[in-house]
């Protein structure tokens, strides 16, 4: 008896091993979606008849992740991860062809023509917003370039480096100093550095709320859905700004990933997802701008004004990817 | 019975037990005698079976156990310390070897409780054994083993934790235990006294070899070494002087034991010149420290009038009288 | 004995051998293997590209300077400090000797994380004392307890264990016939301190020294709390170097972190072996505590010591007094006006709170449970069949003692990122096992250490004595070895598991989604500007420390480790 006790301990220390590796039967979904967000997806295709599992987890989190499993994929498909990261993925390897129904009429920029994997289905600026409340609309920077003056010390807060969206400001940012090979001059360095030293620079989305909460902070610097997130959850007045020389966007792909075993159903939701009337649906309920021109004409009033209400900046991702990593590099070990 | 045949054993390169043979019977007391180091505790764990003999044959009750786990052998051991699991009750404990064995339940209270009674300790059943004193503790190390029907109990220097009047109610015990129960012990010491008047029969060992086995008498009367005659009682070794005087055979070695030795006054015709180097008075007898043609020599002589006026200084006569010489080959 | 029986137990014993073996090779080797294959051949070719690079780095630069500032400046403060309470407790008579005694104990039970975020909570930028001082001192920064002043702060009244453990045990070893021979001789109370007592202390104090110097390098909750703005220590850059997708540095820099670590553990051991040879008197007399003449020095001994007491008390009394305060006092009052058991309430029932608190007791338990049978199978076999094989399996898994963590997690990381053979192909990275694996990989030693003396101190006799009896090895086994081991073993458990719940170091690096600990839970809150994220933070901590103290007093009685 007692005997069977030491070998159902050492059966019990195998299991650390890990989780079965068994496929799971529905279809499995990497998404860095929210859990709101990730549960109604869920719902609507279940309900559309996809049998899915949504696994959800932060956009830095889920690309490392999938580059771990490189050998072993768990995710059938992926769904969410921005621009860079998507590049970065399809550069490795990790997907598999595949034009779905909704390509046709799908601006240039969102297409992969070249390598048909790749397809953007929504978008969304990083955009400069203020707290109303506390700054006159004169006192806020009219461009990014202007939050390294000395009357914005201290009133913008840049989070880790990891985040998609501090990723994509600070590319934006130095993409201004690129030359046409892609190089970035020392002015843009220089600027990094004074970028830096002006602001709050946190660690965890916490500690970023903390500093608007301490009324410190009364610039944010984030994704178009996150200021009004913020402003609600902090109790302020968001303005955004339509900034010069254009505000970064960043546009979310889909993609099935190479040697799924359940490629057909893989199909069949990424037809589903990205199709008009799911992407209206989506617009409708939490204010996602789509890409689609079918789409956006789908969608609720707001939604087609937000589809327009900022500049873009141009951002070629496909020549930016591989730099990226670098340059995060560099200013993590030498300017933050 | 124990055979032991041509047993040797070695811890590494070290013989710490040179190929011995002994029978110890059935039922007999037996005790393994000699100096801290000799290999006594290890020729009892040989038997015990936790170390490995290097050659040679042991058999117990007529079985051949030399390849046989401890566990298989059947001989009890009582150890220095009692080795009483500190965990388990009294009870617990002689209990123990009869739950190894799968008894039933009651087959194994119905043994506890009489061998607890026997051993007289059905008191303290319940109580841990640190709450016991050291002779108690001692009664339930035996009864531990005898309740196994264990017909063979191996003590090693089981008395040597307890004060003198402990230690001399419990060679009683022991004794008395062994008769009534009519196991064979083999008895491990270093204490002379104990040994003697303990067992039927004794080995002395030196330096990993067996001297001399036979009663305590044999042993006294009669060494088979020079190493035995010194280590079983007193011995002056004689010498070469003195030995020439009384015309002894100079090519072998001559021991008196210190009683042996009479004095006489130093105008006594008979006996050799000494004089007194020094004087012990031990209460019943008197030893005094001679100096016989420039060599020591004990005497131990009863105490009384004449022995009193002893004194260091003092000339006076010994007599050696040949047949209480005991002489042996030179070469051993 | 059934036949079945006999068969089975050289079977069990081979398949734990097995799977022993097997542990060591996948969770020590390994990784260690992988630290030093990322650090000197990244790409296959042998070079030292990783060192140019952190050379390079201005921020890994002043992260080398800031470990060894924050460490010189700890070791002097701490040791001030510790030998201070050492002396006050045990030579000086000194009144309210319990109170003093409970207080100078507290490093014992708020370590880690929850001590960073307990000073985080009352020094920090809101935190009460910080307001307490404003009221006093307006000109005071909000966050004036930042960057090396608040560390070495932190450091100083935290890292007086070692003084609080080895240096009392060590004093109650002086032969006070010496001190009182000095004082025959015309010495002072003091005098005689120095002269007689401290050299006698000298071995100690160092190695308790060493001790603090190997916390110090390593120090990673502290300064990643309480550090602010560009102020890291090397055990922070790892982990940025590990983020930032570089192995390569992360795995130099370990290797960095691990040379000093063993440097300073390779002197601690010169000087115990050393130590041992001082030996005082074989009786050495109790040392009496020494009334101090002076009035003017006794009230300064006395103000000094209860100073101390109070600044390691007041951000623990805080943390207890505002964990069952309501959410909206903290942040907003010096000291709470009301009481409300709330906190507790949610932490208990909202599945958010409580996650974390799960998930570090199970991986804590799994941990703890693993390193047990591991330890107690390597150094039974050690013991009872000491041989190369086993003396090697033994010391594999003494191994991770003189490693830091972040140098064995990057090892799991850069073992287990991939599928991996050793273990069936899987990823470990980014599940929930790996952290646990961490957890019990860097325990293992501690519990052999402690196992190791409790089987030395077993009487071999009892073993032999069963074995007359008839009993098997592995009866032998179960039913006395075991039983009496099992008090040391349970502390041990306990004892592991406390650790554990705080842990910081290897949590850091091998977290995610699945298995976010308690301790990254706290670190995480700690940053929350939430009046209701800081009330759960202070729960978490009032309840490791409810653990901890509980876990020392049964240690206590048990005369391991902590004292009396
Ligand atoms: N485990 C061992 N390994 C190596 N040598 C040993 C071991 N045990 C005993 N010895 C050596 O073997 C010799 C005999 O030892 P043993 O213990 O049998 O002596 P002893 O007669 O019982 O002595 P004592 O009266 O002191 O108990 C000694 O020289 C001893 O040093
Ligand atoms: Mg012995």
């Amino acid at each position: 008896m007692t005997r069977n006790h030491w070998l159902a301990g050492a059966m019990t220390f195998l299991s650390l091993l890990g989780t079965s590796a068994a496929t799971a039967e529905p279809l499995v979904v990497y998404s860095p979606q929210g859990d709101e967000r990730a549960v109604w997806i869920a719902e609507h295709a279940t309900a559309a008849g996809h049998d899915v599992t949504i696994l959800t987890a932060g956009g830095g989190e889920l690309f490392d992740r999938i580059l771990a499993e490189r050998a072993n994929p768990q995710a059938d498909v992926v769904l969410g991860l921005i621009d860079a990261a998507m590049a970065t993925l399809k550069a490795e390897g990790l997907f598999q062809p595949y034009v779905p129904k909704w390509a046709d009429g799908l601006p240039e920029v969102y297409r992969d023509d070249a390598d048909r994997m790749v397809w953007k289905f929504w978008q969304t600026p990083v955009v400069i917003a203020y707290n109303s409340d506390m700054l006159a609309q004169e006192d806020a920077p009219a461009s990014w370039l202007e939050l390294v003056e000395d009357r914005h010390a201290g009133k913008y807060v840049i989070g880790p480096a990891t985040w998609q969206t501090t990723k994509t400001y600070l590319i934006g940012m130095l993409l201004r100093f690129a030359d046409d090979g892609g190089e970035i001059s020392d002015d843009g360095w220089d600027f990094m550095q004074r970028l830096y030293d002006n602001a709050i620079v946190v660690d965890s989305a916490d500690a970023k709320t903390a500093a608007f909460v301490n009324k410190e902070a009364v610039i944010d610097l984030n994704w178009f859905g996150g200021v009004g997130r913020l402003a609600d959850d902090v109790g302020y007045n968001a303005v955004m700004v339509d900034t010069e020389g254009g505000t970064p966007f960043i546009a979310e792909g889909i993609a099935i990933t190479k040697g799924t075993d359940q490629l057909d159903d893989a199909k069949a939701f990424v037809d589903w997802f990205g199709s008009a009337e799911f992407m209206a649906a989506y617009a409708a309920r939490f204010g996602q701008v789509p890409v689609h021109p079918d789409a956006i004409a789908a969608a609720p009033d707001s939604v087609k004004r937000n589809a327009t209400l900022l500049r873009p900046q141009p951002i070629d991702w496909d020549v930016v990817a591989p730099r990226i990593d670098g340059w995060i590099q560099r200013i993590e070990l030498d300017i933050k | 019975m124990i055979e032991l045949d041509e047993v040797s054993v070695r811890y590494g390169s070290h013989e710490a037990v040179t190929p011995t043979n002994l029978r110890i019977e059935t039922g007999e007391f037996f005790t393994l005698l000699g100096p801290s180091g000799c290999g006594k505790t290890t020729i009892l764990r040989a038997i015990a079976g936790f170390v490995p003999v290097a050659s040679g044959r042991i058999t117990i009750e007529g079985r051949d156990v030399t390849g046989i786990p401890a566990e298989r052998r059947g001989v009890g051991m009582v150890f220095q310390n009692y080795a009483l699991f500190p965990h388990m009750t009294v009870a617990e404990n002689v209990a123990f070897g009869l739950k190894v064995a799968r008894k039933s339940g009651k087959e194994i209270s119905r043994a506890v409780d009489a061998v607890l009674e026997a051993t007289g300790i059905e008191r303290h059943a319940r109580k841990k054994p640190a709450e016991l004193s050291g002779g108690q503790q001692q009664r339930v190390a035996v009864a531990r083993s005898l309740v196994m029907g264990t017909r063979v109990l191996l003590f090693d220097e089981p008395l040597s934790n307890l004060d003198a009047k402990v230690r001399e109610d419990m060679r009683h015990e022991i004794k008395r235990l062994q008769r009534d129960v009519g196991f064979t012990a083999v008895f491990v010491t270093h204490d002379q006294e104990e040994a003697l008047s303990m067992s039927d029969r004794l080995l002395v060992i030196n330096e990993g070899r067996a001297e001399q086995s036979g009663t305590a008498r044999e042993l006294y009367q009669s060494p088979a070494t020079p190493f035995v005659c010194q280590f079983v009682g007193a011995a002056n070794e004689i010498g070469p002087k003195v030995a020439r005087a009384l015309g002894l055979d100079a090519a072998r070695r001559h021991f008196v034991r210190p009683e042996h030795v009479a004095l006489a006054q130093a105008g006594d015709p008979q006996g050799v010149e000494a004089t007194v180097a020094d004087v012990d008075y031990l209460g019943s007898m008197t030893r005094a420290f001679l100096d016989v043609l420039g060599e020591p020599l004990q005497c131990q002589v009863p105490s009384g009038p004449s022995v009193d006026r002893l004194k260091a200084g003092m000339s006076v006569k010994v007599n050696l009288s040949r047949e209480r010489i005991l002489s042996f080959d030179g070469s051993s | 004995m059934t036949p079945s029986g006999m068969s089975r137990i050289p079977l069990v014993r081979s398949v734990l051998l097995v799977v022993v073996i097997w542990c060591a090779a996948s969770f020590i080797y390994a990784p260690i293997f992988s630290v030093l294959r990322f650090a000197f051949a990244p790409e296959g070719d042998i070079g030292l590209g990783a060192i140019g690079e952190l050379a390079g780095s201005r921020r890994v630069r002043t992260a080398i300077v800031n470990t060894l500032v924050v460490t010189g400046l700890s070791i002097i403060t701490v040791n001030v400090i510790g030998i201070f309470q050492v002396a006050v407790l045990e030579y000086l008579r000194v009144g309210g000797r319990g109170f003093l005694r409970f207080a100078f104990l507290t490093p014992l039970i708020f370590v880690s994380v929850a001590a960073a975020t307990g000073y985080g909570f009352v020094y920090g930028q809101t935190g009460a004392l910080t307001r307490l001082l404003q009221s006093v001192w307006p000109a005071l920064p909000n966050d004036w307890f930042t960057g090396t002043l608040a560390v070495v702060f932190a450091h100083t009244f935290l890292l007086t264990s070692f003084h609080f453990l080895f240096l009392r045990a060590a004093i109650r070893r002086v032969d006070y016939s010496t001190v009182e021979a000095a004082r025959g001789l015309g010495a002072s109370n003091m005098e005689a301190f120095a002269r007689v007592v401290l050299p006698v202390l000298l071995p100690t104090i160092f190695a308790t020294t060493l001790l603090v110097t190997y916390k110090s390098l390593g120090s990673f909750a502290i300064p990643s709390v309480l550090g602010g703005r560009r102020f890291d220590m090397v055990t922070e850059l790892i982990l940025t170097l590990n983020s930032l997708r570089r192995p390569d540095m992360a795995a130099m820099l370990s290797i960095g972190l691990g040379l000093a670590v063993i440097l300073c553990i390779a002197a601690m051991q010169y000087v115990e072996r050393r130590g041992s040879y001082v030996g005082g008197s074989k009786t050495p007399v109790p040392v009496e505590r020494i009334r101090i003449s002076s009035p003017f020095v006794n009230l300064a001994v006395h103000a000094a010591a209860y100073a101390i007491a109070v600044i390691q008390l007041i951000p623990i009394a805080l943390v207890v007094l505002f964990s069952f305060a309501p959410a909206r006092s903290i942040a907003t009052e010096v000291l709470p006006s009301s009481f409300t058991l709330q906190n507790y309430v949610t932490v208990f029932s909202q599945s958010t709170a409580f996650v974390p608190l799960k998930n570090s007791l199970v991986m804590g338990a799994s941990a703890t449970m693993a390193g047990l049978m591991i330890s107690l199978f390597v150094v039974n076999l050690a013991h009872r069949h000491a041989n190369v094989g086993t003396t090697s399996l033994d010391l594999s898994f003494m191994a991770p003692w003189i490693l830091p963590a972040p140098f064995i997690a990057i090892g799991l990381i850069l073992t287990y990122d991939e599928p991996n053979l050793l273990v069936a192909n899987r990823v470990l990275l980014g599940g929930f096992w790996i952290l646990p694996i961490g957890y019990a990989v860097v325990s293992i030693p501690i519990m052999m250490r402690f196992l190791r003396a409790a089987f030395f101190s077993l009487d071999p006799a009892l073993n032999e004595a069963a074995q007359s009896l008839g009993a098997p090895a592995f009866y032998r086994f179960l039913r006395v070895t075991v039983p009496l081991v099992l008090p040391v073993m349970i502390l041990i458990a306990g004892m592991t598991l406390n650790v554990i719940l705080s842990e910081y170091s290897m949590s850091a690096f091998l977290f995610n989604v699945n298995n976010k600990p308690l301790s990254i839970a706290l670190f995480e809150g700690a940053r929350s500007a939430n009046p209701e994220q800081a009330a759960i933070n202070l729960v978490y901590i009032s309840l490791i420390m409810a653990f901890s103290l509980g876990i020392i007093t049964l240690a206590d009685r048990y005369g391991l480790g902590g004292g009396k």
